[in-house]
């Protein structure tokens, strides 16, 4: 049986559940202001659709790497956890890697 | 001013969301707008002039109360009209904006989820179905009791059908 608390288990995230994380990781969001964080810093690339973000809100919460921290009119404010901040931090490690060997053919693919 | 009310009957398999979604921006191109979604297989719509809208589907019909505020508030926010519920879909519309998405569902993996929502659900009601015909049959006149064994058998098959087209749904999105 894998380690429980392993936070490999999340990996890879989807690049959707990727960029709410990271903008989480910044400040506490609610739904619509990180919709427009992660157009943001995606350089336009991901946008989020209100039920996709409302799905990946409810799984984030259900296995506790984000939860919920306040609620004001009806929006519903989310922070990283710990073990969210564990999970994100190893899934940038991650994508350096992924990032450098692609870096490394980059000049034979273009040949 | 008066609104015509034009009522249409319609149905719609689990599967085909989409289409319904289509159809319904085909209807608001000739002017009927979507008024209400509410009663299964019906819907109201209101004739005024033709608009570009696109109407999306969501599938949730196990939200709290509390939860289900908060979830409509996400997707107001995001600019969606919301027309109301039937048997568990969610009816959402907005404006076509050039150059905008106009999504609620915007990657693979959550719009899977919103079939995996439905077929949950739907797997779950059928022991109830049998447990419901099995004590009909215990203590029914002979007659009716073959009425019920045909009756359920074509709801079986049926819900046999709607399981297996909703996981070759699943299924084609998992490809994407």
């Amino acid at each position: 049986m894998a380690d429980k608390n392993d936070p490999s288990k999340y990996l890879p995230l989807s690049e959707t559940t990727f960029y709410t994380m990271t903008c989480l990781a910044q400040e506490p969001l609610h739904g619509y202001a990180l919709m427009q964080r992660a157009k943001d810093i995606s350089q336009g690339a991901v946008q989020i659709g209100a039920g996709t973000l409302y799905t990946i809100f409810s799984t984030l919460e259900k296995v506790g790497l984000i939860k919920m921290i306040s609620e004001s009119e009806r929006r519903k404010t989310y922070a990283l956890t710990p073990k969210g901040k564990k999970v994100l931090l190893l899934q940038i490690q991650r994508i350096k890697i992924m990032a450098f060997a692609g870096q490394n053919v980059i000049a034979l693919l273009e040949e | 001013m008066n609104q015509t009310i034009v009522r249409k009957s319609k149905w719609f398999w689990p599967w085909q969301d989409e289409q319904e979604e289509a159809w319904l921006e085909e209807m608001s191109h000739q002017g009927l707008h979507l008024h209400k979604a509410d009663i299964l297989a019906q819907y109201d719509f209101v004739q005024d002039q033709p608009e570009d809208y696109i109407y999306r589907l969501d599938f949730q019909n196990s939200l709290k109360k509390k939860n289900k505020d908060a979830y409509l508030r996400l997707f107001a926010d995001a600019g969606w009209e919301y027309l109301g519920e039937m048997g568990g879909w969610q009816y959402f519309r907005i404006l076509s904006k050039p150059g905008e998405t106009r999504e609620i569902f915007t990657d693979p993996e959550t719009k899977i989820d919103k079939y995996q929502r439905f077929l949950t659900w739907f797997v779950a009601i059928f022991p109830a179905y049998w447990v419901i015909i099995i004590s009909l049959l215990s203590d029914n006149p002979h007659w009716l009791m073959w009425l019920v064994i045909v009756l359920s058998l074509t709801v079986s098959t049926l819900w046999a059908v709607v399981t297996i087209k909703v996981q070759q749904r699943i299924k084609q999105l998992k490809a994407l």
